[in-house]
């Protein structure tokens, strides 16, 4: 990524370049009154919500993100699964970023610089886990949303510059903890069951 | 085999990137050292903290004014990561043993390690654009007086409202940088209990162009009465413009659509909006004296003579609609160095196309009056055949 940013730098010597108007349809452009930005987010959502549950590479992508070594065994083409999942990353990145230059109207060398934590924000709020095999589409696209009404709300409440940073970091903390609590009562439970089944097996006490 | 091609794959890969630096460097230092000829073989080391529009702008003043003085130039950047830049600065004048460090500092509390360091090998250190906490192993600074740019903002707002009363949107720089909270404080102080003028809505953006057009375009949807904006960098006034013309209020000065806007720096953006009569005024920070005074003190220092003043802030130039024309020139930026009608050179014509497959097999002459493919010279638009 550091290596694309420096050229990008080289590249337009740190200046902006002029978008011409044509090329930004894909940003500030409608299509029967909906933005299309939103469409193609929504075109997105849906595409990946379909990939992922209901095609055999989504459901490689979930066993790989689970648990790699068993993938192996399995006999899963876990390279291939990676290599996709990476390129199929890398296309989307390409898509929002058009999208957001067509937005501003220029391109800016500097932009979209921290928006990998953001996005990462987003997809754990969502649900996914960070140690992967969890997660969902529709539960990223409600973690963008959150975070996007959060950011559009403060700016309507006319609430003060600092405060944006407060509220924001607080709903990151809260979604987080909530994963949490849920994911320990989830293990808390599978423990309880492991020791029934294990004493099940012991067979009743004489 | 595999991880062969890989080793093979990986060593094609940072060949070249070596070829890519190789090639810079020689171009950086074929600009920068174009004075290494005189007498003086002094090198000094610049550390800026990141390298946007205007930091390129300062890089360029800095250069020019080395190569004045005859002095060559390294130059580091540190991508906003206050460690690097002490890595940075240490490298510099330990193993460079460069004869005067100029930097551009990524952190104002941190950088007084780095300028004692400095102090120790008797090293001049200057800061140049943002201001170091601990004065006292510093050189010479040099920065811009942000509070008063953010006053010479609230003027123009005030001379404004004298015809009719502003609602105005405030966009915030990053809330941890001086600058930004330098440029709010000033312009807020000097409006407050002003009549005329009031602040409906104060949006941070943390330098950030994507949260300045989200933060203009919610602000304009929540108060439609805003009519002008406060920028505190020309670096966010594309995402503003880019959320005004999706609002529908982006109009030239004069229109009752438009949107009074006033912003700080002075950069091409601001420049361009100038000319289009978008931007009502834009303080201008003086960048291209940053360099030239830097260099003055470095001479100054390395021939042993005190450097007084030992601190500068300098005031932003006020640029606006009516004095731009007779002051642009003191301001960076090549924009006003292009005429208003300029359009690129006429470019040579296009080689005329090959015949297709189907006027060939019709026996139809491709190039009427030539046997074979006429030869184009560049640069004019008459053609020659080549068989006659």
């Amino acid at each position: 990524m550091q290596v694309f940013r420096g050229a990008g730098g080289h590249i337009t010597a740190q200046q902006n370049i002029d978008l011409p108007a044509k090329l930004r349809g894909i940003g500030i452009g409608t299509l029967l009154g909906v933005p299309t930005p939103v469409l193609l987010a929504a075109a997105v959502a849906l595409g990946g919500g379909f990939m992922f549950n209901r095609t055999t590479f989504g459901r490689y992508v979930q066993a790989v993100g689970s648990n790699v070594d068993a993938a192996v065994d399995a006999g899963l083409p876990v390279r291939r699964v990676i290599v996709g999942a990476y390129t199929l990353a890398g296309l989307l990145a390409a898509v929002a970023s058009l999208t957001q230059t067509a937005r501003l109207g220029t391109v800016q060398p500097s932009i979209g610089q921290g928006y990998e934590l953001t996005v990462i924000t987003a997809v754990v709020l969502g649900g996914t886990s960070l140690f992967g095999g969890r997660g969902s589409i529709g539960g990223t696209v409600a973690g963008a949303l959150i975070l996007t009404a959060v950011q559009t709300g403060l700016v309507f409440s006319g609430a003060s510059p600092y405060v944006f940073d407060i509220v924001r970091g607080g709903v990151l903390l809260a979604a987080v903890l909530a994963a949490g609590a849920r994911w320990r009562n989830l293990a808390h439970g599978a423990g309880l069951a492991g020791r029934r089944v294990r004493r099940e097996a012991d067979g009743p006490p004489a | 085999m595999r991880t062969s091609g890989v080793a093979r794959c990986v060593t094609l890969v940072a060949a070249a990137l070596l070829t890519l630096v190789a090639c810079s460097s020689s171009a950086n230092s074929g600009s920068a050292g174009g004075g290494q000829t005189s007498s003086t073989k002094h090198t000094i080391g610049v550390s800026f903290d990141l390298l946007n529009a205007i930091r390129q702008a300062e890089k360029s003043s800095i250069q020019s004014a080395a190569r004045a003085a005859g002095y060559s130039v390294v130059f580091d950047v540190a991508d906003q990561d206050a460690q690097k830049q002490a890595s940075q600065i240490q490298d510099l004048i330990q193993t460079k043993k460069v004869s005067a460090v100029i930097v551009i500092a990524q952190d104002g509390q941190q950088i007084a390690a780095s300028a004692s360091l400095a102090k120790a090998h008797n090293v001049p250190f200057l800061a140049i654009d943002r201001s170091v906490a601990d004065q006292q192993d510093i050189t010479f600074q040099i920065t811009g007086d942000p509070v008063a740019d953010g006053k010479a903002v609230a003027a123009q707002f005030l001379a404004a409202a004298k015809t009719k009363p502003l609602k105005v949107l405030e966009l915030v720089g990053g809330l941890t940088d001086q600058n930004a909270i330098g440029r709010r404080d000033g312009f807020n102080a000097a409006l407050a209990g002003q009549p005329g003028v009031s602040i409906v809505s104060q949006v941070p953006t943390d330098w950030n162009p994507t949260q300045a057009l989200d933060g203009t375009s919610n602000a304009l949807q929540k108060n439609p009465a805003i009519n002008a904006i406060y920028i505190p960098s020309d670096f966010l006034l594309p995402s503003v413009q880019s959320a005004l013309t999706a609002a529908d209020r982006l109009a030239p000065i004069g229109s009752p659509k438009h949107v009074f806007i006033v912003t700080i720096d002075g950069d091409q953006n601001g420049c361009k909006a100038m000319r289009a009569k978008t931007l009502d005024a834009d303080i201008a920070t003086p960048v291209s004296d940053f360099g030239k005074q830097a260099v003055a003190a470095i001479t100054r220092a390395l021939d042993g003579q005190p450097v007084r003043p030992k601190t500068v802030q300098a005031k932003g130039l006020t640029l606006d609609q009516a004095n731009y024309a007779t002051i642009r020139s003191q301001v960076w930026g090549l924009c006003f160095l292009i005429p208003l009608g300029w359009r690129a050179p006429p470019r040579s014509p296009p080689p005329l196309p090959l015949p297709s497959r189907r006027q060939a097999s019709r026996g139809r002459p491709a190039w009427p009056g030539c046997a074979t493919r006429p030869v184009v010279r560049a640069g004019s638009r008459t053609s020659r055949c080549c068989l006659r």
